[in-house]
């Protein structure tokens, strides 16, 4: 009766596993739904990221799970919910089959127990650990003293530790050597990877921390309860098929310790109206002595009373409530986010881009740039008259304003910014005589040419009568900003600008002005028509 | 109540809006970012959600491409209309036939009128010209509050100069003062949280909003830290811990046993990159061969490479695997300084089991000609400084960065200080180990990890 009690309670919680097989639908997080994010995470640890439909699939499911509470929790939420459409049959068939073993092993070991307790029970009442009684007179306090004391003993340094640190893990030997147990069991059969996966869940989420602690101390209770059930059930057999004379002896004490010993063991077994030895009973049943006969019915419910209240009622209360705490710890204990497999999906999971789309499509596709023709050719040189030069959109180059001081008929227009500018330098050109033989637009390279670049390159080419040169400046600039293979793009990009504006590629030219090299200066002295 | 915020990233062209937004949202694969200018033609919307609930909404428009002639097209048609500015503009978004070849600019100016807060990129390694200046004068006029984004003010190659105090000068000339640094490129968290504190000033009735946006931004980024440490802090035991038994009088088994753990090792070293590089939202794409110490995700150079190590400076000539010797050395050492600390808590019982376990069956193991090869001290050190370098890398890397990882020179000493003593513990434990033929995750195992995580954490800058 005392076993089915252990037994039922303990079973519910083993076999969580098995329900939250059947618990896919979002709600509130259990201990078993983190059981299983635990182990997919170890399973994915182990074989890698699941295939990218899969996983995108149950990341838009858990996406959409409602979010509930503060942010952690509804991120956990997520990541279970992505567990759950994730994590295939094998991985919970497994996890069931770990708490099937862990439920077996805890059973053959509250069996194991239960047989030692009625041996022990049996040792005890056949005389042999009384010493100088015969087979039929039992030494009443020996014997209790030998069933109960090293439960009574064990469980208050069980009940010390839990007071004494309670931080740690620690629940009890018996309890620690069923898990160990379990784990070599489950270390042992783990050879498949789902199996591995669900035994290391376990031990995440059930073997440490404070469910871990409080799992271990109600194995070691339910142990307890087997070996104290199976004395309780020996001696109640012992008693009914046999006659025992219950005595006490002594060499130092006194008749009153042993009265008032009895009084004190009497007190709860009186309380629930059982008939107790009283002081009579107890003088009479001083061994040598002539042992009064009538009082073993009193000391036989002594016994059993003392066995159930004092051993297989507190262990049983300590079986329920380790239950309990258990139980209430695991559901406090929310997933280690920060746990690698975890910490992967959460910046997947929270505050981000959720939807990109295009709301306004462009009209044309871009237009492809022209190959770009050899800028570090020397330039043809200028026609006899006037060569104009300005920069557009421009600083003053290193080398300083105007490039190519000392050439004959050199006009500068300066450096040209914005619509104003622009219409005066034109009209510049335009007025100008006798008409320039050359107009020299410096531009710089690290600028990126736009329409507007274009629209200008064509006024400018307009009003100098297709005299035009463009010269790219800023080239070292530019590859060390944004690389040479970037840098061959914008390049490009200008060139096409410049064709785009009718400039030949003949007409264009590359002199860095900020770091001109020997070759550079050559070919803008042929621009600007210098003397070399 | 409507507390959706729509805000609308516009610049001029190739100043950097597709990055600002890649940086925004942590996505890399946002949009297409190019050297071409007008790269992006389409208004592309990107959603930030908390939660469940949509909270901001960010568009990519369309670069401004001649801003100057545009704000004469519009003046120009403002006059001939007889309307104001913003009647001109609507106007000028509405009718394609007033739009007379700038279409790309009218859709940008499409998404500006139905957004309430603006971002204007800036590159400011670009000087101020006067076509922007003529583009703040347009967005002046749209009626619109505007936080100007000073993109590209990290030094650099070829950026030597900048002009950040420009740009702010002239803002500040057309009445913008609330200006934010944020380089799409160098990732600066105090930078991103600035940028939505300032909208949260502009538009204040989104003010609640973007305060959780802040929250949730810092904690995924404390979040981010603390996985990239203690994804580090797990390869970190999983490499100490790994041992490769080898029958110790036989040369080729030996080898065999050094070439398997050195395998094991880099496998279990590449899966942490890939797994760094996933969690914070880049990956091997974001490698080109040539610069890298990494290419295609893979550490380039060869861990087990002495040159390797004395680029770390580490002494190359102990850069050989420890024997069983020497570990059992250590581990008697170390095994008897835990013995003490066991006994005095008065766990020496347990202890003891597991001891001879251990040391027992190492004993039996050597006394039979068996012996182990493990990682030497200098590659772990090589391990831990390196994984770290490249969690501060990508710490401080934008989403919108173009160019291959490369990690910053990273002085570890202190780091080497506070994790080495720790890796003596993972030493002790070979089913520590991840590579362990039976891996065991035991909780003194998983205070380990923390401890090394702490101290990994803390050395990120």
């Amino acid at each position: 009766m005392a076993m089915r009690a252990w037994t039922t309670p303990s079973l519910a919680l083993l076999s969580e596993g098995r329900i939250a097989a059947q618990q896919t639908q979002s709600g509130k997080v259990t201990p078993a739904r983190r059981l299983l994010a635990e182990a997919l995470r170890y399973d994915e640890a182990a074989q890698g990221p699941p295939p990218a439909a899969a996983e995108s699939v149950a990341m838009t499911r858990a996406r959409a799970a409602p979010a509930s509470g503060d942010k952690t929790r509804s991120l956990e939420q997520k990541i279970v919910v992505r567990a759950e459409t994730l994590a295939d049959g094998r991985l919970r068939d497994e996890i069931a089959r770990m708490w099937s073993a862990l439920r077996a092993i805890a059973i053959v070991a509250v069996v194991i127990a239960a047989i030692v307790g009625a041996a022990t029970a049996r040792t005890v009442m056949a005389g042999a650990a009384t010493g100088s009684v015969d087979g039929t007179t039992v030494n009443f306090y020996w014997a209790l003293a030998s069933l109960l004391g090293l439960h009574v003993l064990a469980f208050l340094v069980w009940l010390g530790l839990i007071i004494a640190m309670p931080g740690s893990t620690q629940g009890g030997l018996l309890g620690a050597l069923i898990f160990w147990l379990w784990r070599q069991f489950a270390g042992h059969i783990a050879t498949g990877r789902e199996r591995a996966a669900a035994a290391a869940a376990m031990v995440t989420v059930w073997g440490q921390g404070r469910p871990g602690r409080w799992l271990i101390s109600m194995l070691s209770h339910g142990i307890w309860t087997g070996y104290l059930v199976g004395a309780l059930l020996m001696t109640f057999a012992l008693l009914s098929a046999q006659r025992f004379n219950f005595v006490w002896e002594t060499t130092i004490l006194d008749a009153g310790a042993y009265v008032a010993l009895t009084a004190a063991l009497a007190a709860l077994p009186a309380l629930l109206g059982l008939a107790m030895p009283n002081r009579a009973a107890v003088l009479a049943a001083e061994w040598p002595g002539p042992v009064a006969a009538g009082n073993e019915g009193l000391w036989s419910t002594l016994l059993i009373a003392a066995i159930l209240l004092y051993g297989v009622l507190p262990r049983l209360l300590a079986v329920v409530t380790c239950f309990v705490l258990a139980r209430r710890a695991a559901s406090a204990t929310p997933l280690d986010l920060s746990r690698p497999g975890f910490a992967r999906l959460v910046p997947l999971l929270s505050p981000t881009v959720t939807v990109t789309k295009i709301v306004d499509p462009a009209a044309s596709a871009p237009v492809p740039p022209a190959a770009a023709p050899n800028l570090h050719q020397p330039p043809s040189p200028p026609t006899a008259g006037p060569v104009y030069v300005l920069g557009w959109e421009i600083d003053a180059p290193e080398s300083g304003w105007p490039p190519g001081t000392g050439a004959e008929h050199l006009h500068d227009l300066g450096l040209v910014d914005g619509r104003d500018d622009l219409a005066r330098a034109i009209a510049a050109l335009r007025q100008a005589a006798p008409t320039p033989a050359r107009v020299v637009v410096v531009v710089a390279l690290p600028q990126t040419p736009d329409h507007g670049t274009t629209k200008t390159l064509q006024e400018l080419r307009e009003a100098s009568n297709d005299r035009l040169f463009i010269l790219f400046s800023g080239e070292a600039t530019l590859r060390r900003r944004i690389g040479a293979s970037d840098a061959e793009i914008r390049i490009a990009d200008w060139v096409s600008a410049a064709a785009r504006a009718g400039i030949l590629p003949a007409q264009m030219v590359a002199i860095d002005l900020d770091t001109p090299d020997a070759a550079a200066a050559a070919r803008l002295a042929r621009l600007v028509g210098r003397s070399p | 109540m409507n507390t959706r915020l729509d805000i609308a990233v516009i610049g001029h062209t190739n100043a950097g809006k597709t990055s600002l937004m890649r940086t925004l949202t942590r996505r890399r694969d946002f949009g297409e970012v190019s050297a071409h200018p007008a790269t992006t033609r389409h208004v592309e919307m990107a959603e930030l959600a908390l939660g469940s609930e949509t909270v901001l909404r960010l568009f990519d428009t369309p670069g401004f491409e001649d801003s100057s002639g545009l704000l004469a097209h519009i003046e120009a048609l403002k006059t001939a209309r007889d309307e104001d500015w913003i009647e001109a503009i609507e106007a000028f978004v509405a009718t394609p036939d007033l739009q007379a070849g700038f279409a790309q600019e009218a859709k940008a100016l499409g998404q500006v009128l139905s957004s309430a807060v603006l971002l204007y990129v800036i590159d400011a390694r670009d000087p101020v010209r006067a076509k922007h200046r003529d583009e703040l004068e347009l967005l002046g006029r749209c009626a619109r509050p505007v936080l100007p984004v000073l993109n590209f003010v990290a030094p650099g190659p070829g950026n030597e100069v900048g002009h950040e105090q420009a740009w702010r000068q002239q803002l500040a000339r057309v009445n913008m003062h609330a200006v934010v640094s944020f380089d799409t490129v160098v990732y600066n968290q105090a930078d991103e949280l600035t940028l939505y504190g300032k909208i949260a000033t502009l538009a204040d009735r989104f003010a609640p909003i973007l305060t959780r946006l802040i929250d949730e931004l810092t904690a995924a980024r404390a979040a981010q830290r603390r996985a990239s440490a203690v994804m580090v802090a797990e390869l970190i035991v999983d490499i100490a811990a790994a041992r490769r038994p080898y029958k110790a009088d036989d040369e080729a088994a030996k080898t065999a046993a050094a070439a398997d753990l050195k395998n094991a090792i880099r496998r279990r070293e590449q899966q942490a990159v890939t797994a760094l590089l996933e969690l914070n939202r880049f990956g091997s794409a974001d490698y080109a061969p040539p610069e890298l110490p990494i290419a295609g995700g893979a550490w380039q150079e060869d861990l087990f490479d002495p040159l390797v190590l004395e680029r770390f400076g580490f002494d190359a000539t102990k850069a050989l695997a420890a024997g069983a010797t020497a570990g059992l050395a250590i581990d008697l050492m170390t095994g008897g300084l835990t013995l003490g600390a066991a006994a005095l808590t008065g766990a020496a019982v347990g202890f003891a089991i597991d001891s001879v376990r251990r040391y027992g069956g190492r004993l039996v193991a050597l006394a039979t000609g068996m012996a182990e090869m493990t990682v030497d001290a200098p590659t772990l050190k090589l391990v831990i400084d390196r994984e770290t370098a490249l969690v501060s890398a990508l710490l401080r890397r934008g989403h919108g960065a173009q160019s291959p990882i490369a990690t910053a020179p990273f002085d570890g000493t202190a780091l080497q200080e506070r994790v080495a003593p720790l890796t003596h513990q993972a030493r002790r434990h070979p089913n520590w180990s991840s590579l362990a033929e039976s891996p065991r995750t035991p909780a003194a195992r998983a205070t380990l990890v923390t401890r090394i995580a702490d101290a990994v954490e803390s050395a990120l800058s």
